[in-house]
């Protein structure tokens, strides 16, 4: 690794200002009852007509030029922005995918089409979009995925189906990882591209897949000869593997990474302030001085990633010790305050507790497990 | 990081790496002097980086004396820098000269000294307990009792009477005894007392996490470098899964502990309650644990050994981790502090936003 120091970041008396703004503008609204707070909401908390309204205050594609709908903000502000979001527990699945890498992905690597198409229209936060990449014979070994398109007449044929795909029964396209060429056994990542698919085409079946709580969470989704134009493939043919893997590193290094069980612990701490709980907040410190810890590392990427530089390692680190952080918080909590976790509960406390514990499992697998993440971080580092 | 910054640091790079090494180390921890490292040091207006021009330093900030700290740590350095550049910032910030010599200081609770005024001069009582460096060190800045007021002192060593004590990691931390010892001359500048003892323990907190991190720094390079040389079943040790577990952990905690220490550098602040001290100083302990646990793990055998140097920073991390405070100290306080400020949420004191 290049080095292991990361940027620091002071944040500006107007950056402060902002996310006061940003902070009252949440809590105005939960107020008059648009959303009910609730932990893991990055990927679970739908609401269209929230996200609606925070695109028409420019809260979302923040950072992109101004004639796409972006309000040209830097990466700093929107990490802001994102923070306040989660701390609040506020729901933001539906554009979250979009906002945080389809949209970045578009402006490196798409067409001028595709940018004053899509742009403007996820900045508005009417335009959903979701993570086409695991397969159900290809999870960590991404390279294997099988879901094929094949060259036809202005376009592209596309075969196969993806699956686990978190909210693709709300969202309007899908980012398709597949194979363009055969697999050819000397560079696995060859032959890989980005294709825009249409989720309402025809040939396209979105099957909903329940996640343990029951819920309607993620999808398996089946591409029987849809066609895909020649305008909607992203950036190069047989370019897929490196596109993909610069959005990565936007995907693993942001706060959602260490805040999906904050409205927890939050909650837990003013239950302890409040019992004038000592001990309880001695272990809620421990927490406090992780989670402070975490975020001036993820913070300090966002800095590098502003600057154009290469973060994938340090990406990993976050994603990997940040999801720890949030699976541990119930474990924790729940030896600290006895309470019988309800998803439909009485209190706050006994919900974010049915929420965090059940929303656990995924935190150290959606974005690439912590062993396969291990292992990128330690060849990073023998091989630097 | 500043052109100036860049130099200084590479400069003393070089320096350590040329004579901070295994064996003057293994010397100092078996009771000698590193008078030539000091001497270098000296030359090159390092042990006073961080102190004002005007003051006799060499000039430079807070920021430049840390990455100085952060060096000594990294390779274990057999002196009193950390000492030495922390007091003679604050003596500076007195009005006080300092000298070229090592000096240490030491204001954990209870250590202070009483001073009588009489014919023969000033007259000095007291003991001081756990003192850095003291038998190889000029002077001792410690808290002073004169008429029912508070002073700081710059107290000559060469009169005390000094019991050595060493810390796990072979670092002198001795134990000061002044016995109605009568001073012609002696600098007193009145403060108050608590105040400037929590000053000190703040300073010498960071100090420690700064220390701290250099280490681990070190730790990690001697691991990756291990893990790339070594051959078991054939293969290189970090071919395998579980030792890349252990890197990629070492790796993490080194990266978030260099993190926290940099922001809590950057948040310093004299005269309030440091969140940023209090958090990076109980994450890097944290820490401290785990980055000698993996690391020792991946050495194996050869790790455990006096011959190698492992255990030179390893035995560092967990004396160090104990000076000024550990963990259950600064939780303590941070948990005082939460309950003193009931009205202000977690995330806006985080955030520093507070309403
Ligand atoms: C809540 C949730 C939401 C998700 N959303 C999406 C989405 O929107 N879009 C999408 O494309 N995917 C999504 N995923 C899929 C996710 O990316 C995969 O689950 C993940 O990459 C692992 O793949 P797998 O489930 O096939 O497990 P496998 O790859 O089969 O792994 C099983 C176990 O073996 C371990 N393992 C596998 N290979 C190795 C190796 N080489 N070394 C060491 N250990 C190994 C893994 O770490 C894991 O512990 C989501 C997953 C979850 C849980």
């Amino acid at each position: 690794m290049k080095s292991l120091v990361l940027p620091t970041v002071k944040f500006t008396e107007e950056q402060n200002e902002f996310r006061k703004e940003v902070r009252q503008f949440l809590k105005d609204e939960e107020a008059k009852g648009s959303f009910e707070r609730t932990c893991d909401t990055w990927l679970n908390g739908y609401s269209e007509e929230f996200s609606k309204k925070i695109g028409a205050k420019g809260l979302i594609g923040m950072t992109w030029p101004k004639e796409y709908g972006g309000q040209e903000r830097s990466m700093i502000e929107r990490y802001i922005v994102t923070e306040e979001f989660l701390a609040a527990g506020a729901p933001v699945a539906l554009h979250w995918i979009a906002d945080r890498q389809s949209g970045p992905l578009f402006l490196r690597y798409g067409t001028e089409e595709q940018k004053q198409y899509f742009l403007p229209k996820i900045a508005k936060g009417e335009c959903y979009f979701s993570i086409g990449l695991s397969e159900p014979n290809s999870g960590s070994d991404l390279a294997s995925v099988s879901t094929r398109a094949e060259k036809t007449e202005g376009g592209w044929i596309l075969n196969g189906s993806k699956t686990w795909t978190s909210g693709a029964h709300h969202s309007n396209y899908m980012i398709t990882l597949c194979r363009t060429s055969p697999q050819d056994p000397n560079n696995r990542h060859a032959g890989l591209s980005q294709l825009v698919v249409d989720l309402s085409a025809p040939g396209v079946t979105i099957q909903p897949i329940q996640y343990l709580t029951g819920a309607p969470h993620f999808n398996e989704v089946f591409f029987e000869s849809v066609f895909i134009p020649d305008d909607r493939v992203v950036g190069e043919i047989g370019n897929g593997w490196k596109q993909g893997m610069a959005e990565l590193a936007f995907e693993r290094s942001g706060p959602e990474r260490i805040l999906s069980t904050f409205p927890l612990l939050d909650e837990m701490i003013e239950i302890f302030k409040e019992n004038k709980d000592e001990n309880g907040l001695k272990e809620a410190t421990k927490l406090l001085a992780r989670m402070w810890s975490l975020r001036s590392m993820s913070i300090g990427v966002a800095k590098m990633l502003e600057e154009g530089e290469e973060v994938g390692i340090i990406a990993a680190l976050v994603k990997n010790m940040g999801t720890e952080f949030e699976q541990s918080v119930p474990e924790i909590a729940r030896l600290l305050i006895s309470c019988q976790p309800r998803l439909d509960g009485e209190s706050r406390f006994e919900r974010f507790m049915a929420q965090s514990i059940l929303h656990a499992p995924g935190f150290t697998l959606r974005g690439g497990t912590t062993e396969i993440l291990n292992g990128i971080v330690a060849k990073g580092v023998v091989n630097s | 990081m500043s052109d100036m910054k860049e130099m200084i640091v590479d400069v003393t790079n070089n320096i350590f790496k040329d004579l901070s090494t295994k064996e003057t180390i293994d010397k100092s921890e078996n009771g000698e002097w590193t008078q030539s490292l000091w001497d270098v040091l000296k030359e090159s207006e390092l042990i006073s980086i961080g102190v004002p021009e005007n003051l006799g330093g060499s000039g430079g900030d807070f920021d430049d004396a840390f990455s100085i700290i952060y060096l000594a740590g990294k390779y274990a350095a057999p002196i009193p820098l950390s000492e030495t550049i922390i007091a003679k910032r604050v003596l500076g910030e007195l009005g006080q000269k300092a000298g070229n010599d090592p000096i240490t200081f030491s204001f954990e609770e209870g250590n202070e000294v009483t001073v009588k005024k009489t014919n023969e001069g000033a007259v000095v009582s007291g003991k001081l307990a756990n003192v850095p460096w003291a038998r190889h060190a000029k002077n001792v800045v410690a808290l002073a009792e004169m008429e029912g007021k508070s002073f700081v002192v710059q107290l000559p060593l060469e009169k005390a009477e000094i019991e050595k004590v060493n810390n796990i990691a072979g670092e002198p931390r001795d134990t000061v005894v002044f016995d109605e010892i009568a001073f012609e001359e002696l600098a007193l500048c009145e403060v108050d007392g608590d105040a400037f003892r929590e000053k000190m323990l703040n300073l010498g907190a960071l100090s420690r996490v700064v220390m701290m991190a250099g280490a681990m720094e070190m730790i990690m390079d001697l691991s990756v470098r291990y893990v790339s040389e070594r051959k078991q079943f054939g293969r290189f040790l970090h071919r395998f899964q579980a030792v890349q577990q252990h890197l990629a952990k070492l790796t993490g905690e080194t990266v978030i502990s260099i993190a926290a220490m940099n922001n809590a550098i950057a948040a310093y602040e004299e005269g309030q309650f440091l969140q940023e001290l209090a958090y990076a100083r109980i994450r890097v302990n944290e820490a401290a644990e785990k980055v000698a646990k993996s690391a020792h793990q991946v050495h194996a055998g050869i790790g455990v050994t006096y011959e190698h140097s492992l255990h030179q920073f390893t035995r560092r991390l967990w004396a160090w981790r104990e000076e000024f405070g550990n963990e259950s100290i600064w939780i303590d306080k941070t948990v005082e502090h939460l309950l003193d400020n009931p009205d202000v949420g977690v995330w806006e004191a985080m955030t520093n936003t507070n309403n």
